[in-house]
């Protein structure tokens, strides 16, 4: 690029100059002032005495909201065992690591008559908030009193002491460690449960396994099966099993999935959990298209009377349905209704 | 070369833009800026004043090399960096008590948001500074008292600053970053009962009085206009208040290219003044008196339709043009046109400088810019072939002309801001343009007679319902018009930068008639075809895995060529997840989306999944989620992403998993999350949490 063009682009005769000159005075002497006035209005401060008196009060409600949240989440993790709330003592509540102001108002709880018949009676106390109660709720054990309960618990405890003999490992010490210790029945459930020696784990394990003798894994068909096989699974009970036997009935067996929630009582989240055992094989009772009449096309729960008056009406009109695309040339019949009805048609000529 | 002769303000505007620009991307937040423009300042005053052969040249130069560093020191001046007064300088903590005042009305969607003006802030009542600045409140959607507040409202809050984070996921609209170009640059969250009103209202008069005219106006329009569709369309028309507009009759606008008559601009300000003027002309005569109350009167109406439809860039532009020109008509002998355009540009950016990164003033400008430089070629073109006597074919041709001279600068940006470019917009305007006209007549003429003769209303309600039908149903009927739309188009912006340079120098070339700038544009044009080619070829074997950012859950896309295979949360919203994900798919040009959630089993060429694992090319991938059971040997993995809800041990997941990297999306709870952040810093394993490292993408070899 020659001088000359430069020059030229960088050009402003006097007139252009001076009219730029004065707008952009102009701009920069307004952005000042604007400028300076923002500064002033900043350093003036702000002394609005009602603003500051409604702003501490919002602010007092709010810190007391948010200060109750923190306290609660500061509050030490409580490390809880099982005890039984009715008998229980400061030394055991603050050894879980409950405070001893609270500890001690349990305490007076109970001397001065105070008792829990269930879990949730521990509310009752003043000490006890949400977060002590879920983290106690599990490991309070409230027996159930009865009128010869000092014979039974007697049995009771001994018939445990035996049974945890029997079951325990041989090897292990740790039955002469609660005998001597002599612990109450409660605390040698606390130990058992702990106890890695102790194989109540393989026992209760075992004994589960032996409970039932139903194969939680056995895959239902559900068009040959009865309601009793039905009733197996989880979340379906007799009347529910009946239903669904009636309505396979009525259709002539179920091919989809989906069909079960025509089924009243069976919802989503039923079917979601019982699907893995059902499978939907197995033979369909068919309706046989080109022989059936108006009054047995009705009683199919899929077709009402105009469906099957249509039906019928053009099976007179053009003759026989050979397949499923004779279907589909009657453009009133719904695709998808089509699709759910077609595997129980029978395309057999009629003689 | 251009000839700047008649033009001055074209040059500063341009070297003005180029200093906004540098200070963007080369940021310096130092005083030192405010010496050197001072002192550029008066070295062009004095200079004006030396005389001196080469005086013109060097003053010229001075000038502006002042305009060019003066916008990097007003965009610098602006941030709340430099900014002294601003607010952030005087937060110490995340809680805050705030007195402020209501910008907008509070708008629902998952909260109640509206921008507030900060007059002060502090962190205990006794020590409130006074500051200025801007912020985005938030109210809970149960607050039954702030959905009541109004623009000019004072409240007192206690609430939760923070700043306004980037979005991390690719290529997905960025509403912080819009946020930042309207100086807001905070956001503050206010429980239920943490805010009190003062029950005054700081609004200026002229503001208050804006906001009356217009909160009766809407009233107007609710008591006579029967349908919703004619109530919102003549809102957004007539007063720029968009928040009523049907998404779906939007969406036929944005498809058809007729969405600029919904949003007042340029477009309404001209039949404004055309209006006034008709009036005040018959009024007044050609004294220079009656000239400067012609003005003044014309200034004041339009300054008031600016402060009661909001302000928007391009109705300040065309506000300021509008008032320069007739300054121009009435006392200078003649007005070149891109002098006031570059005028109007000036002042505007000198005023806001961000508002050049808002895409309302680059398509507002570069539509009259586009109009100015290419009407007159395309409605003579017509006449070399054909001789048009008809008057109304003469109209017809002439509203076509103004649509495709707009639209030759404006395509490119259309297309790279919505990636959609609308065929039939000559004809959508043929059609926008006379209903904006008469719908703006009408309109304003029911507010004014609301006053003088309600009674006359009814007729007006019978004309503009019968206008909004003819304009809807015309509306419709272009958008089902085949290939109304070309949708997923993409422009990288380098190609953007390209294809204008190349116009532009197409346009020196024709006007020096210099072959040399020609052969230019032509070479740029090239290098647009060849970059365009460049990244189809990338297109056609790419292999990525995008995990996006969502507060909800995780949504993945994973590409093979044009193909997207995708996994969601079923948590989230479709919408959510295509406001997330489109962009990206259409800058990977996706032709087919595939859900992978209900497939257990799928395969394909490259690609097959099995419950929770997939194989891509060369990359295993493990979903780790509720379905997952461990196997009874270590599975090597290229990539684990947790998907949560699992009932996996963290710490014991190395006897079934040893894999090179450990994704951990939004699906998983906050603890969990922790957890294995945990666990991946003790065992030394790559752990990326999108939570805190926003959304991640790998590329597959």
């Amino acid at each position: 690029m020659s001088v000359r063009k430069i020059r030229k682009q960088i050009h402003f005769h006097k007139n252009q100059r001076w009219a730029a000159s004065i707008i952009i005075l102009t701009i920069v002497g307004i952005i000042t002032h604007g400028k300076i006035s923002k500064l002033n209005h900043v350093k003036a401060g702000y002394n609005n005495e009602e603003h500051v008196f409604i702003l501490k009060q919002l602010k007092d409600e709010t810190d007391s909201i948010q200060t109750k949240r923190v306290r609660e989440k500061s509050k030490p993790k409580l490390t809880p065992k099982y005890f039984n709330p009715n008998k229980t003592s400061i030394e055991e509540l603050t050894s879980m690591g409950i405070q001893e102001k609270d500890a001690k108002s349990w305490m007076k709880y109970i001397t001065k008559g105070g008792k829990f018949y269930r879990v949730e009676d521990l509310k009752k106390l003043y000490s006890m908030n949400d977060r002590m109660y879920n983290q106690l709720k599990p490991y309070a054990i409230l027996p159930k009193e009865k009128k010869y309960k000092k014979e039974k618990s007697k049995y009771k405890e001994s018939l445990t002491r035996n049974s945890l003999k029997k079951s325990m490992n041989p090897e292990s010490n740790i039955y002469d460690i609660l005998e001597k210790e002599k612990l109450n029945l409660d605390s040698i459930q606390y130990f058992a449960k702990k106890d890695e020696l102790f194989y109540k784990k393989e026992f209760a394990s075992r004994r589960n396994k032996m409970r039932s003798g139903i194969n939680n894994e056995f895959i239902i068909s559900i068009n040959e099966t009865d309601s009793i096989e039905l009733r197996t699974l989880k979340g379906i009970g007799p009347v529910l099993s009946s239903r669904i036997i009636k309505y396979k009935e009525q259709l002539g067996g179920f091919h989809n999935k989906n069909q079960l929630l025509e089924v009243y009582g069976v919802k989503p989240t039923l079917l979601s959990n019982i699907l893995d055992r059902l499978s939907f094989e197995g033979p369909l009772r068919k309706i046989k298209i080109n022989t059936v009449t108006l009054e047995e096309l009705v009683k199919h729960p899929y077709f009402d009377y105009s469906t099957a008056h249509i039906f019928i009406n053009y099976r007179i009109q053009h003759g026989d349905y050979r397949d499923i695309n004779d279907i589909k040339k009657i453009r009133i019949i719904k695709d998808y209704w089509l699709e759910e009805t077609a595997p129980y048609f029978d395309f057999e000529p009629s003689l | 070369m251009i000839f700047w002769g008649d033009k001055p303000f074209a040059r500063l505007c341009l070297v003005l833009i180029c200093g906004i620009v540098t200070a963007k991307y080369i940021t310096c937040y130092t005083t030192i800026l405010y010496y050197i423009s001072f002192t550029l300042l008066l070295a062009v005053l004095l200079s004006t004043f030396l005389t001196s052969r080469y005086r013109d040249y060097y003053t010229g130069f001075l000038l502006l090399l002042f305009v060019g560093i003066g916008g990097y020191t007003r965009y610098t001046m602006v941030h709340p960096n430099m900014d002294k007064t601003h607010y952030s300088h005087y937060k110490s903590k995340d809680q805050v008590l705030i007195s402020a005042e209501i910008k907008s009305i509070p708008k629902k969607t998952t909260r109640y948001s509206c921008f507030i003006k900060v007059n002060a802030i502090g962190s205990h009542p006794d020590s409130l500074y006074a500051v200025t600045g801007k912020m985005a409140a938030y109210f809970n959607l149960k607050d039954s008292i702030a959905c009541h507040y109004r623009p000019g409202d004072e409240i007192l809050v206690h609430g939760s600053i923070s700043a306004l984070r980037h979005s991390t996921n690719p290529f997905a609209f960025d509403f912080n970053d819009y946020l930042k170009t309207k100086h807001i640059h905070h956001r503050l969250d206010i429980n239920i009962g943490s805010h009190r009103s003062t029950k005054q209202n700081l609004a200026s008069a002229i503001e208050k009085a804006a906001n009356s005219i217009r909160s009766k106006a809407i009233g107007t329009f609710d008591k006579y206009l029967e349908e919703q569709n004619h109530r919102s369309l003549a809102k957004a028309m007539v007063l720029g208040f968009r928040n009523t507009i049907d998404p779906s009759l939007y969406k036929s606008y944005t498809s058809t290219g007729a969405v600029h008559v919904l949003a007042v601009s340029g477009l309404h300000v001209g039949i404004l003044c055309q209006i006034i003027l008709l009036i005040l002309n018959r009024l007044f005569k050609s004294s220079n008196i009656e000239k400067l109350l012609k003005l003044s009167f014309l200034s004041l109406t339009v300054f008031i339709y600016v402060i009661i439809t909001g302000a928007s860039a391009a109705v300040m532009r065309a506000s300021v043009m509008v008032i320069i020109y007739y300054i121009g008509k009435y006392w200078a002998e003649r007005v070149n046109k891109y002098n006031v355009l570059s005028l109007a540009a000036f002042l505007l950016l000198i005023y806001d400088p961000y508002m050049l990164f808002q895409a309302s003033f680059q398509f507002s400008f570069l539509a009259i810019l586009s109009i100015m430089l290419f009407y007159n070629s395309v409605y003579e073109w017509l006449f070399t072939y054909v001789e048009l006597r008809s008057r109304i074919i003469n109209y017809i041709w002439q509203m076509i002309a103004l649509s495709i001279a707009a639209q030759i600068l404006v395509a490119p940006l259309t297309i790279y801001y919505f990636h959609k470019f609308p065929l039939y917009f000559w004809l959508s305007g043929m059609v926008a343009v006379p209903a904006a006209y008469a719908v703006l007549v009408f309109g304003i003429l029911m507010i004014i007679m609301e006053y003088l003769a309600p009674c006359l209303n009814l007729i007006i309600d019978y004309i503009l319902s019968g206008i909004f039908k003819i304009f809807i149903s015309s509306i419709q009927t272009i958008e089902r018009f085949p290939y109304a739309t070309f949708e997923n188009l993409w422009l990288y912006t380098h190609e953007l930068v390209i294809l204008y340079l190349s116009l532009i120098f197409f346009l020196v070339g024709q006007h020096a008639i210099k072959a040399k700038y020609i052969i230019l544009s032509l070479t740029l044009f090239l290098l647009f075809v060849g970059s365009r080619n460049y990244h189809s070829n990338q297109r056609v074997n790419q292999s990525h895995i995008t995990v996006y950012e969502n507060y909800k859950g995780h949504i993945i896309d994973i590409f093979d060529g044009d193909m997207c295979y995708n996994l969601k949360s079923t948590s989230i919203k479709e919408r959510n997840i295509e406001f997330i994900t489109t962009n990206n798919r259409i800058n990977k040009q996706v032709k087919s989306v595939i859900d992978l959630n209900d497939k257990e089993i799928y395969l394909n060429n490259s690609f097959i999944k099995n419950k929770s694992l997939i194989q891509f090319k060369e990359e295993s991938i493990l979903l780790l989620d509720n379905t997952f059971n461990p196997p009874d040997s270590i599975l090597p993995i290229n990539t684990v992403i947790i998907l949560g809800s699992h009932k996996i041990n963290i710490d014991t997941i190395q006897k079934y998993i040893n894999a090179e990297r450990w994704i951990i999306t939004q699906s998983e709870s906050m603890y969990r999350q922790r957890k294995w952040l945990n666990w991946c810093s003790k065992t030394g394993n790559e752990c990326i949490a999108i939570n805190k490292t926003g959304a991640y993408s790998i590329d597959i070899k």
